[in-house]
């Protein structure tokens, strides 16, 4: 089937018109998730093609970043974290390495915490998000970054909307904790 | 509500505002009360607009830019590709090239002599695809099973009342369910099974006035047919068309229906 709709004589434009520009959105996404230029290319085109080759599939009218978000991320996930021999941990594991009440502790300070973290460089906020296992990131990187809502977020991830919802409290708390360990050691906030 | 609470399920939620009417009335009267956590939801906001300032989206490169264009091209007239790269080769090889062409024509023959069903031929395509590639819209892995969720995620994509196939009796697990467009924007939903003997793939897509095939057997409301080296289970509700798809050989199949409905 998708043979016969990339027989169309319109598919390739509509594809252009309405898949291509979010080729930026979708190479962002490859390079958080590879961690590496040329594996994120890889998995880029992968992708591209395979939205093409589905894109009878796809609902008119829909959100179509998302849309190919969803195959980014399974493309990632079937080939691409095998090959990066990325392991994901199970729920229970995420519960013993991250104590949340612990990460949220802290009573807030009256600066806000961007003015500080502003003083990190670009790399430096990008190292934090790359540390975060690859659960975390995805889910900060499609909600924050990619601005999907969580139901879009729901069905690139293939999880229920409950699990973004755990994902992105746990992850962003981890966000911030890595932030704050790049600004004391460069010194820019005190522990 | 206490902080723990409002932490653990709310907070991330209400920054990105994302929460239920409920659950929206429920966080303010907390956050209302408690200077802590207003400042939590603040400090959340902060940071989420922190990330998606300093993480901006990255230009693709150029080159990759055009490498996907070029590869493209190629996707998009893979015929034309196809006669430009084999015109040489036929030339020199022209002997070969006739006997070639002969045997072409022999298989047209014997193959125009057996009926040609453009559904069950888009049924085996798509069989081939999702063996080689599923992308779910609901999966087992996302916490879906078969039951009335999942009948009435099936029945509200094909605007139509359809309860899904259950083949555990027969050792075939749920795998999920692929909705999505047919080139006249009619619905088609896929719901895949997996099991002992490779997969079986369950098409539902509408077709109006469909002659059942010649050539099958009849069982029941089921039409089994073999097809292209595959076993087919043609059963047609009003205009709404069911496709079983399995590599099973036809006996054991027809066998396996049989078990499922006793």
């Amino acid at each position: 089937m998708g043979e016969k709709a990339g027989g169309r004589p319109n598919q390739r434009e509509l594809f252009e018109q309405q898949a291509m520009p979010h080729l930026d959105h979708l190479y962002t996404a490859a390079l958080h998730l590879t961690r590496n230029p040329a594996d994120a290319k890889d998995l880029l085109q992968d992708t591209i093609l395979r939205g093409y080759r589905f894109f009878h599939q796809f609902t008119p009218g829909t959100n179509c970043r998302a849309w190919l978000l969803t195959i980014l991320y399974n493309s990632f996930r079937n080939e691409y974290r095998r090959a990066a021999r990325e392991k994901v941990s199970a729920p229970e594991n995420f519960e013993r390495e991250i104590d949340l009440q612990n990460l949220r502790s802290d009573p807030p300070q009256n600066d806000p915490e961007s003015n500080l973290f502003d003083k990190l460089l670009d790399h430096e906020v990008e190292s934090a998000l790359d540390q975060l296992p690859e659960e975390f990131r995805a889910v900060i990187l499609l909600v924050d970054i990619e601005e999907l809502n969580y139901e879009e977020a729901a069905r690139a991830l293939s999880v229920p909307v409950g699990t973004v919802r755990s994902r992105l409290s746990r992850g962003r708390a981890m966000m911030r904790e890595a932030l704050r360990s790049f600004a004391i050691a460069k010194g820019y906030i005190r522990s | 509500m206490d902080c723990k609470e409002y932490i653990e399920t709310l907070l991330a939620a209400d920054a990105d505002g994302e929460l239920t009417v409920d659950e929206a009335q429920a966080a303010s009267q907390h956050v209302v009360i408690c200077p802590e956590c207003a400042q939590r939801l603040a400090s959340e906001r902060t940071l989420k607009s922190f990330v998606r300032r300093r993480l901006a989206i990255v230009a693709t490169p150029a080159e990759v830019r055009r490498q996907i264009g070029a590869e493209l091209d190629l996707v998009a007239k893979p015929q034309r590709a196809e006669q430009t790269r084999t015109l040489r080769p036929a030339l020199r090889w022209a002997p070969l090239a006739i006997a070639a062409v002969l045997l072409v024509i022999i298989l047209f023959a014997r193959s125009s002599q057996k009926p040609r069903i453009p559904a069950f031929n888009q049924a085996i395509d798509n069989y081939s695809s999702i063996e080689s590639k599923f992308i779910p819209t609901v999966s087992a892995e996302s916490g879906v099973t078969l039951g009335p969720h999942y009948n009435e995620w099936l029945s509200q994509q094909m605007g139509t009342p359809l309860a899904a196939w259950d083949f555990d009796k027969i050792g075939y697990r749920f795998v999920g369910g692929q909705s999505g467009r047919l080139p006249n924007g009619h619905p088609i939903v896929y719901t895949v099974y997996s099991g002992p003997k490779g997969n079986i793939v369950c098409g539902y897509h509408q077709e109006a006035n469909f002659v059942v095939p010649p050539g099958g057997q009849t069982i029941g409301i089921h039409h089994f047919y073999r097809y292209k080296g595959m076993s087919i289970c043609l059963s047609i509700m009003g205009d709404t068309l069911c496709i079983l798809t399995s590599r099973m050989p036809l006996d054991d199949f027809i066998h396996a229906i049989k078990e499922v409905e006793s």
